[in-house]
C-alpha cells in the first residue's frame, strides 16, 4: 500500500472512530443497542404491552356499552336524567361530573390506543417481543 | 477494491439538522457505495447526520489518484451497521412515558366506574 494511500485509509479510519466514539459519549443521546441498558428498559416496557393492551380494550368496551350495562356513558345519561327527574341532585350532581370526566376521558382512551399500536410497531423494529 | 479518490476534504460546519435513524443508515449507505464506485474525478464527501443533540460524522479525504482500499469499505459497512441497530435515551424514556400515563389514564377511569352501586341504587 503506498504512502498516500496508507494516509487516506487512516484519515478515513480516525474520522469514523471518532464519529463513532462521538455518538457513544453523547450525553444523553445515542447509544449503542447492545449496551444493556436501554435494551433492558425497552424490552421491559414491550412486555408491559399486552397488559395495557387488554385494559384499554376492557375499558373502551364498558364506556360504549349499552344504556342497560352499568357504567357505560349511555348508562350513565340515563341515571343523571333518572336522579333529577326523582329529586336526588346530590346523586345526580356526583354523576354528571363522573360523566364529563369519563367521556373526556374516552377521547383520550383513543390517542393512547395510537400510541400503544406504535409502541408495538417500535417493538417489532427492534426486535424486542410484546 | 475499485474506488478511486480525487479531492481534498471538505466538511459542514453549519448545526446540522435533526435526522432520524435511518436518514442516517441512507445517508452513510450511500457513501460506502461512493467508497467502492467512485471515478477518478472526485470524491470528497462529509455525512453529517444528527438526532438531536447528537453528530456523527463520516470524511473520507484523499490526495489525487488515491484507491481505497476494501479494508476501508469494510469500516464504512460496519459503521452503517452499528448506526442501524441504535437505540436512543429519548426513544426509551418515550414508550416508558406513554405506558405509564396509559396506566394512569386507566387508573383513573377505574376510579370513576368504582362504587356506582353505592351512588346509583336508585
Amino acid at each position: 500500500m503506498s504512502r498516500v494511500l496508507r494516509g487516506a485509509s487512516v484519515a478515513l479510519a480516525v474520522a469514523l472512530a471518532v464519529g463513532v466514539s462521538a455518538v457513544g459519549a453523547s450525553a444523553g443521546g445515542v447509544v449503542r443497542a447492545a449496551d444493556g441498558d436501554l435494551r433492558v428498559r425497552l424490552e421491559a416496557a414491550c412486555a408491559r404491552i399486552p397488559a395495557a393492551d387488554q385494559r384499554i380494550s376492557v375499558a373502551i368496551a364498558r364506556l360504549d356499552a349499552p344504556v342497560d350495562e352499568r357504567g357505560s356513558l349511555a348508562w350513565f345519561e340515563a341515571a343523571i336524567e333518572r336522579a333529577t327527574t326523582t329529586g336526588r341532585p346530590h346523586i345526580a350532581a356526583d354523576l354528571e361530573r363522573r360523566f364529563e370526566r369519563l367521556t373526556d376521558r374516552r377521547a383520550v382512551l383513543d390517542v393512547r390506543l395510537g400510541q400503544l399500536e406504535r409502541i408495538v410497531d417500535l417493538c417489532a423494529e427492534r426486535g424486542v417481543p410484546t | 477494491m475499485v474506488g478511486v479518490i480525487a479531492a481534498s476534504s471538505c466538511s459542514d460546519t453549519t448545526a446540522p439538522p435533526a435526522v432520524s435513524p435511518a436518514a442516517t443508515l441512507a445517508t452513510l449507505a450511500t457513501l460506502a457505495t461512493l467508497a467502492t464506485t467512485a471515478t477518478p474525478a472526485t470524491l470528497a464527501t462529509t455525512a453529517t447526520t444528527a438526532t438531536p443533540a447528537t453528530t456523527v460524522t463520516v470524511t473520507v479525504a484523499a490526495t489525487p489518484a488515491t484507491t481505497v482500499p476494501s479494508s476501508v469499505t469494510s469500516l464504512v459497512d460496519a459503521v452503517v451497521t452499528t448506526l442501524g441497530d441504535l437505540l436512543t435515551e429519548a426513544e426509551v424514556a418515550e414508550v416508558e412515558q406513554a405506558l405509564d400515563e396509559l396506566d394512569l389514564l386507566l387508573g383513573e377511569i377505574d376510579a370513576d366506574l368504582a362504587d356506582l352501586a353505592d351512588v346509583t341504587d336508585l
